[in-house]
């Protein structure tokens, strides 16, 4: 079968392909959603090889259990959740392990330092790059991840309830004061630091 | 900030998802009819949109060229044992129910009379799969206080069992339980802070302090030939107090005591 090529179809089209047995048109969907996804992780932990490492875990169990999406649910909050599911199965190994609470580790590893714009970058100074990974560590797991998921990759509360698992009255609570702490922790390092 | 809605200003709430594609018709209305008479509100919209502008700047996609083709070397076998398994299904249901039979027939001597469960029911809830049965007798309680909820169970290793819990107010924990079986005993891992030993009920419990004032990072402790542990892996800002840590700790010591007799 030849494979798809149109850029234009849509997400559900392209899984219907995939199950119907033209198994390398999972590459659109792949190239579509990898580089954001690898972005989304690399700002919850501020380690970009590890955000590989689950990005690719989670695209691999995704083709794996395609069938599950024969129901005709949307690919990417699913992609999303799975990963969101890889990403807590890392840190909760981790933390077993080094017993390290995780706002801790982002401030040592210096999240957006080390995942951000590059140095020189005009469109982030450094400054402005340490106090944004100031203030996403100020935040609790499940805020970071509700505000990286609506205010950086895009998705609905009603999406990111899908995604958590929570309901979306409880997602749209998290994102308000998720969204209102961040800004608070970012305003007032950016007053101190003039 | 103003937290009515219809009256004078929208919630914090409305104004977080104000812009989201797949809001109610009624609701959207609602909030845009607001807006358009407000200018309060669309100040507070704009400004509510400021994590999103630094985010969005901070975290640009970068294109991996490379990334495909780790994932297909990594799937290339799993497409191979996909399409050849489709063939085998005839003879992988055969196998499947001559285990059923099996499985079913050992189900029935572990529950005949005169025969003792060794270990209690357990939830089957949103879990990995695990290892399987574990050969100790476990402590699962489906409900603990602080209103957390058995979200997760697991068991990544043969003699391990691990179970999360979590609540609205964000609070996560992991509880993990071993068999002592006289074995030696795994290195205590090191807190951010001291250890405290406190006494719960009959069983002396180490507090592992957390860098929060009274808060602690877990909870350890040796009862009835099993290890507990209690790890804090999401906490609210002021973390888990050592006063509901040890309510946490007596409630699994009752359920303990209640699954185990």
């Amino acid at each position: 079968m030849r494979p798809l090529r149109d850029a234009d179809l849509d997400d559900q089209q392209i899984v219907a392909a995939v199950l119907a047995g033209k198994r390398d048109d999972f590459r659109i969907l792949f190239e579509r959603y990898h580089p954001s996804l690898v972005r989304y992780l690399t700002a919850q932990t501020g380690d970009p090889p590890l955000a590989e490492d689950v990005a690719q875990d989670a695209f691999v169990a995704a083709f794996q259990h395609l069938p599950d999406l024969a129901d005709g649910r949307p690919f990417v909050p699913w992609l999303y959740r799975i990963a969101q599911h890889r990403l807590r199965r890392v840190w909760r190994r981790r933390k077993i392990l080094r017993f390290v609470s995780l706002d801790q580790s982002l401030g040592q590893t210096g999240l957006v330092a080390r995942g951000g714009l590059p140095p020189g970058d005009p469109a982030a100074s450094c400054g402005e790059r340490d106090h944004i990974g100031k203030a996403l560590a100020v935040l609790s797991e499940a805020q970071r991840t509700v505000l990286l998921l609506h205010d950086l990759e895009g998705f609905t509360a009603r999406e990111i309830a899908d995604i958590i698992g929570v309901s979306p009255g409880t997602a749209e609570r998290q994102l308000s004061r998720a969204r209102a702490r961040f800004r608070d922790r970012y305003d007032a390092l950016a007053q101190t630091n003039g | 900030m103003g937290q009515a809605f219809g009256g004078e200003q929208l919630s914090d709430d409305n104004l977080a998802i104000a812009r989201d594609r797949d809001l109610e018709p009624a609701r959207r209305s609602r909030i845009d009819a607001h807006l358009a008479t407000c200018p309060d509100c669309r100040r507070r919209l704009a400004a509510s949109q400021q994590p999103s502008r630094l985010l969005q700047a901070q975290f640009p996609v970068f294109q991996n060229p490379g990334a495909w083709e780790v994932f297909a070397a990594r799937t290339a076998d799993r497409k191979q044992r996909w399409t050849a398994g489709l063939r085998l299904v005839p003879t992988a249901g055969l196998i499947a129910l001559i285990l059923l039979v099996f499985a079913g027939t050992v189900q029935l001597q572990r529950t005949a009379p005169g025969r003792e469960m060794t270990r209690p029911l357990r939830h089957v809830a949103t879990t990995q799969p695990g290892l399987g049965p574990l050969s100790f007798p476990t402590v699962e309680p489906l409900r603990l206080p602080l209103g957390l909820v058995q979200s997760e169970r697991s068991t990544p290793v043969a003699d391990r069992l691990e179970l999360l819990y979590r609540n609205e107010t964000g609070l996560a924990l992991l509880v993990a339980q071993s068999p002592i079986n006289g074995a030696e005993s795994p290195e205590v891992p090191k807190g951010p802070g001291g250890r405290t030993r406190v006494i719960v009920g009959d069983t002396s419990v180490l507090a592992l302090d957390d860098s929060r004032p009274r808060a602690v990072a877990g909870l350890l402790w040796d009862r009835r030939d099993l290890r507990f542990e209690l790890l804090v892996t999401e906490a609210p800002p002021d973390g888990l107090p050592l006063a509901d840590g040890a309510r946490i700790v007596e409630a699994l010591m009752a359920a303990q005591d209640a699954a185990l007799g």
